[in-house]
């Protein structure tokens, strides 16, 4: 049960307000629907009793105009609160999901370095909109409309209560009762095998990218495309499993109206009874009884969503599981309120002001670090020794492998050794809050992950109030004088496609036009010919000309006068 | 259902989307769905009527000529059990319909996006194809589960209610019959500009979904630079922009079915009205004297159910819409009609059939390069122009050049992924084109810049093909310097690789990848940039692993590498074409 407090909590509490003008709207229609025929049920069998004791030469009187009123404000009620609850349902899921994805990335934003490293990227994305989705599809596709079905059919029964003798508005409780009941419990009882049909799911999915993005590999590594035959059969499981979803929800749909029109025709035989015994005038009994007809079709569609209960248990499980990616809601604000993304801004807006003055260079002292990676067995990094003074620009080499990108990791702070004492700045690297020790630096990854987003904000990532004339200047020095009449153009999909080179270069200079006090480069000439090494190197010096600058790199490119080199192998310099 | 000919056409290009659509749908499968929708819907009608006349009976006011009370609820018992058992197996038969359907044509969209000569030609990367597979593909499913039958049944209820009503008062009938045209009409107007705006809507998803991947792809770049904040931001804005691009949506298309639920409340209204005046003898024109309570509760009873089918089909209607707006990314994706052979579209789905390996060339080809332009898929200028080269049988030949000359490019044209703008490339005196893609895959080699590591097993990775076996691939390990790497895995070859290969370095996943492209011993060896993340050691090994294949591969290699320039037979610079016109 603590799942669904913590549904409501995430999922209904934010849009309450939302939330309950659905209830009402679709309640209204629903009773509007219901009473419709009721009255008109009403109306004609009162008719027909009148009409035959005037026939026979009797005197009756009938209001009519009361009813005909009434018939006729059900028939508006009933197409306006149907149009409004559509909306309001619709605005209040989307309200929702624009809420929930922002936080959902904002929590995974602030997840331990590691856990994002560990993160499958490309799933994260599938299954985090899967995951919110199935949440946003609850209050307003499930809950509201079973609370609908619930309070119209609770309404009715209260009618008929008054009009009626009682057992006639327990059967009308009762059936109002099994009307919402059945698909949902329908719905409870599937979870198991929903919840193995949403892994399966996921698990087509993930083999489906994998197999679209391997496809240039595996054109001539699998010829006879093994893989893809594996993913039919993984489809095959899917689709009988959807298959016996549609199953039960059918199943589910026809038992509730079956039960529902034997209850009816058990009602006739009752009510021929109390008519005999004159408990009941036949007017009544025609409003009893086309108003529960009408009301069995209020569920249409019901037994259909919450056959999505698993799904939505699955996303919620997840979504708030440890490490928890839904941070506290505080105070209705929806991206991050983290006080270390706070620093990070007065950060960069006090890189801007310091950016005339060119900010210290950095410095650090290690002393015997060791760090064991999760694969492999002895210490990438075993007992290092070594102290970059600021200012310096240090080279370290090594083999593919040797620990050169984790001891970068390192020096940023971003993992912390097993063992031995990093000082950045003359203090302990963790000891240094993540936005401030980051501000200090600027780091060009080994992999290059450039942003969807025009180059002009691929370049200013560190410098968001970067001039046009100095990013231009910068392409120019480097070698990518074609791109700089786009710095408007979009990258990335849909977008222009940029040479290995060229996506290279941008991720160095994007690292290097920030105003930090040390540039951290992983093998930044990686698929460059001489030339463009040459160039950016030459640039790169004059730009952090007595700011510290560790290049990490297979061998030594690139002339720069003054470097020193250093091999790492064996997890020592 | 097997075995049967295909009823229809293939689809033709110019088939406007709902064509595309109804073109893919067996039809002995739709009539299955459509008999059982009207078992139900007969069933229905059988229960109305029975009930509505034994309320009249038990009112006291009987039908002439109608059977006891009793009698009629038995009758409307048999009605309900009828439409309980339709209704049950209409859904199954429409699930199964769909289910089908989807699972057969995801089966002929991967077949193509795996294509590399048809990936080149897209500006979709393999997450945004990936979506299009499951998430764009699954917009298709409510469209055949859901849409299809109710439109059958919005056929024929409403016909089947107004034989039934017209014979007992046509006055009622033809209140019923005047609404109901004006209700397509309606619709039909509010739909066109419905399945407009949801175009629009799709691509603002698909570029949302684009965005909200990029953002994830790129967290920890966003991480390093202090910008996770404006990210969220960026994410927020684009979901703010799906929220109104979507209930503008939305407001236009639940007009349309406002507008039913308007008429078919009005016209409710109108005949429980009218049937009330005329059975006090209030209203005396047409047929309203000879009204008696019995046809009147038939005609009530039935009135709400001649619409219902009506506003099931405009709820649905947005499923039509959804699954029209993603017709055309997803027709672009299918292959040509009347590719292969026995393309049977509407066989039940089965296993795919192994694709019979292509034979095996008995020596590595010589390859000749004949004044060959090549220019990539939408780009302006050609990025090799004229270029002529020839490599002998076995040959190692490196090309080098600088960065942008066209070595990718003309990679992908060695692998005939693109084809020459003008020139041919032969293989053995026999142009590249004209080998079958069996042929080419059976022989061929390939190592590119960026590895793309298969989230499964280390031997998996190795040889995905299955066909190496132990042994082979021991030589593969050794051979490739993956020893220390496998030494250093928990589980040695059986370790699990995560997706991007998690847990190896760049470099130990180029060698993984190389190990890979080794493993079936091509005959023509394609290398983009083989060492471009190896240390100088690794390079040696690697460079003298491809020494020991003289002979037996055709090697070219596209390179910037001094070392393995100078280690291959031949080296040959290629000329930089100028990017920009003067």
């Amino acid at each position: 049960m603590s799942d669904f407090r913590r549904l409501f909590a995430l999922t209904c509490r934010p849009q309450w307000p939302w939330l309950l003008a659905t209830v009402l709207l679709a309640t209204l229609a629903a009773g509007a629907a219901t009473g419709l025929v009721a009255t008109a049920g009403w109306l004609l069998t009162a008719s027909a009793v009148t009409g035959a004791v005037l026939a026979a030469g009797g005197s009756a009187r009938l209001e009519i105009f009361g009813p005909g009123a009434l018939i006729r404000l059900f028939a508006v009620t009933r197409t306006v609160t149907r149009y409004g609850e559509r909306l309001i349902g619709h605005e209040s899921i989307f309200r929702l999901l624009s809420r929930l994805r922002p936080r959902v990335f904002a929590g995974l934003a602030s997840q331990p370095w590691a856990v994002i490293g560990r993160l499958r990227r490309a799933l994260v994305l599938n299954r985090l909109i899967g995951d919110v989705e199935a949440l946003e599809g609850f209050p307003a596709g499930m809950l509201s409309a079973a609370l609908a079905v619930l309070l119209a059919g609770g309404g009715f029964s209260l009618i008929l209560a008054w009009l009626l003798p009682a057992p006639l508005a327990w059967t009308a409780l009762a059936l109002t009762l099994m009307l919402a009941g059945v698909p949902v419990l329908a719905g409870w009882c599937a979870q198991p095998r929903e919840y193995r049909a949403a892994l399966l799911r996921e698990r087509l999915q993930r083999d489906l990218l994998e197999r679209v993005a391997a496809s240039r590999e595996l054109v001539f590594a699998d010829p006879t495309d093994h893989r893809r035959r594996a993913l039919g059969r993984l489809d095959a499981r899917l689709a009988a499993a959807s298959m016996a979803r549609a199953s039960r929800a059918g199943a589910a749909d026809a038992m509730a109206g079956l039960l529902l029109h034997l209850a009816l025709c058990a009602a006739v035989v009752v009510v021929a009874g109390w008519l005999a015994a004159e408990l009941l005038t036949p007017a009544r009994a025609g409003l009893a009884l086309l108003g529960l007809l009408a009301l069995g079709g209020v569920t249409a569609g019901l037994a259909d969503s919450w056959q999505g209960l698993a799904r939505t248990r699955l996303g919620l499980r997840r979504l708030t599981a440890d490490p928890e990616l839904i941070p506290q809601d505080r105070g209705g604000c929806a991206h991050v309120t983290d006080p270390t993304d706070a620093d990070a801004e007065s950060a960069s807006a006090a890189d801007h002001v310091a950016h005339a003055a060119m900010p210290a260079a950095a410095g650090w002292c290690l002393d015997g670090v060791t760090l064991r990676q999760g694969v492999a067995d002895r210490p990438v990094l075993d007992g290092l020794m070594l102290d970059i003074v600021p200012g310096e620009v240090l080279c370290i080499t090594g083999h593919s492998g040797c620990g050169k990108s984790s001891l970068l990791s390192v020096l940023a702070g971003l993992r912390r050794p097993d063992r031995g004492q990093v000082l950045f700045d003359g203090r302990e690297a963790s000891d240094w809050p993540e936005a401030t020790r980051l501000s200090r630096l600027a780091i060009c990854e080994q992999r290059t992950t450039l942003l969807a987003g025009t180059l002009a904000e691929n370049l200013t990532l560190g410098v968001p109030r970067a001039d046009r004339d100095e990013l231009q200047a910068a392409l120019a020095a480097v070698g990518l004088a074609a791109l700089i009449g786009e710095l408007d153009t979009w990258l990335g999909p849909g977008g222009r496609q940029l040479s290995g080179g060229e996506a290279r270069r941008v991720a160095v200079l994007r690292a290097a036009l920030c105003p930090a006090g040390a540039l951290l480069l992983d093998e930044p000439f990686r698929g460059l010919d001489d030339a463009a090494c040459h160039a950016l190197s030459g640039w790169l010096a004059e730009r952090w000309r007595d700011r510290t600058v560790v290049i990490f790199d297979h061998q030594a490119r690139g002339g720069w006068a003054g470097r020193r080199v250093l091999t790492l192998a064996e997890g020592r310099l | 259902m097997t075995g049967a000919p295909p009823p229809s056409a293939a689809p033709r290009r110019g088939d406007t989307p709902e064509q595309w659509l109804l073109s893919l749908v067996p039809r002995p499968a739709l009539a299955g769905v459509i008999a059982w929708r009207a078992a139900e819907t007969l069933g229905l009608l059988t229960l109305l009527v029975g009930l509505a006349l034994a309320l009249a009976a038990v009112v006291g006011l009987a039908a002439a000529a109608a059977p006891a009370w009793p009698v009629l609820l038995g009758i409307a018992v048999a009605g309900a059990l009828l439409r309980a058992l339709g209704l049950y197996c209409g859904e199954r038969a429409g699930a199964r319909l769909s289910s089908d359907l989807i699972i057969r044509l995801r089966e002929r969209l991967l077949a193509q996006a795996v294509t590399p000569q048809w990936q080149l030609q897209q500006t979709a990367d393999p997450a945004a194809l990936t979506l299009r597979l499951t998430r764009e593909l699954e917009t298709l499913e409510p469209y055949y589960r859901r849409y299809l039958p109710a439109l059958g049944v919005a056929l024929l209820q409403p016909l089947l209610i107004l034989v039934l009503v017209l014979p007992l008062d046509w006055l009622a009938g033809l209140v019923l019959l005047g609404t109901a045209p004006l209700i397509p009409l309606f619709m039909v107007l509010i739909g066109m500009g419905s399945a407009r705006l949801a175009e629009e809507q799709q691509s603002r998803l698909a570029r949302m979904g684009a965005m909200f991947l990029d953002r994830l792809r790129g967290l920890q770049t966003l991480r390093l630079f202090r910008r996770t904040n404006s990210a969220v931001q960026d994410i927020s804005r684009a979901a703010e922009a799906w929220r109104h691009a979507t209930m503008r949506v939305l407001r236009v298309a639940f007009l349309s079915s406002a507008v039913l639920e308007f008429f078919a409340a009005v016209a409710i209204a109108t005949v429980a009205i009218y049937i009330g005046l005329a059975l006090l003898g209030f209203f005396t024109l047409g047929p309203a004297p000879e009204m008696t309570l019995a046809a009147g509760l038939v005609i009530l009873i039935l009135a709400p159910e001649y619409f219902a089918p009506l506003r099931r089909l405009a709820q649905h209607y947005h499923d039509r819409a959804a699954a029209l707006a993603a017709v055309p990314a997803l027709r672009d994706m299918a292959p040509a009609p009347g590719g292969a052979p026995g393309d049977d579209r509407h066989a039940r789905p089965a296993a795919i059939p192994a694709r019979r390996p292509a034979q095996r060339w008995s020596a590595p080809p010589a390859v000749r390069l004949e004044r060959v332009t090549l220019r990539w898929p939408g780009a302006r200028r050609p990025v090799v122009q004229h270029l002529s080269l020839t490599l002998a049988q076995g040959e190692w030949v490196a090309l080098t050049g600088p960065s942008g000359c066209g070595k990718s490019t003309l990679a992908a044209a060695l692998l005939g992924w693109l084809p020459v703008e003008t020139g041919q490339i032969w293989i053995d005196d026999q142009a590249l084109d004209a080998f079958a893609p069996e042929a080419l895959a059976a022989n061929l080699g390939w190592l590119g810049q960026q590895p793309q590591l298969l989230n499964a097993a280390l031997r998996t990775n190795l040889a995905p093909s299955g066909e190496a076996d132990a042994s082979a691939i021991a030589a593969l390990v050794e051979h490739c310097g993956l020893a220390g790497v496998v030494a250093a895995l928990p589980a040695g070859l059986d370790t699990r690789l995560g997706e991007d290969g998690a847990g190896l370095s760049g470099g130990e996943a180029q060698r993984v990848a190389l190990a890979r492209a080794l493993h079936r011993a091509p005959r023509v060896l394609v290398l983009d940039e083989p060492t471009a993340s190896l240390d100088a050691d690794h390079e040696r090994a690697l460079l003298e692993r491809l020494g020991a294949l003289r002979g037996a591969a055709t090697i070219i290699m596209l390179t910037h590498s001094e070392t393995a320039a100078a280690a291959a037979d031949r080296r040959i610079e290629l000329p930089m074409l100028e990017r920009r016109a003067p």
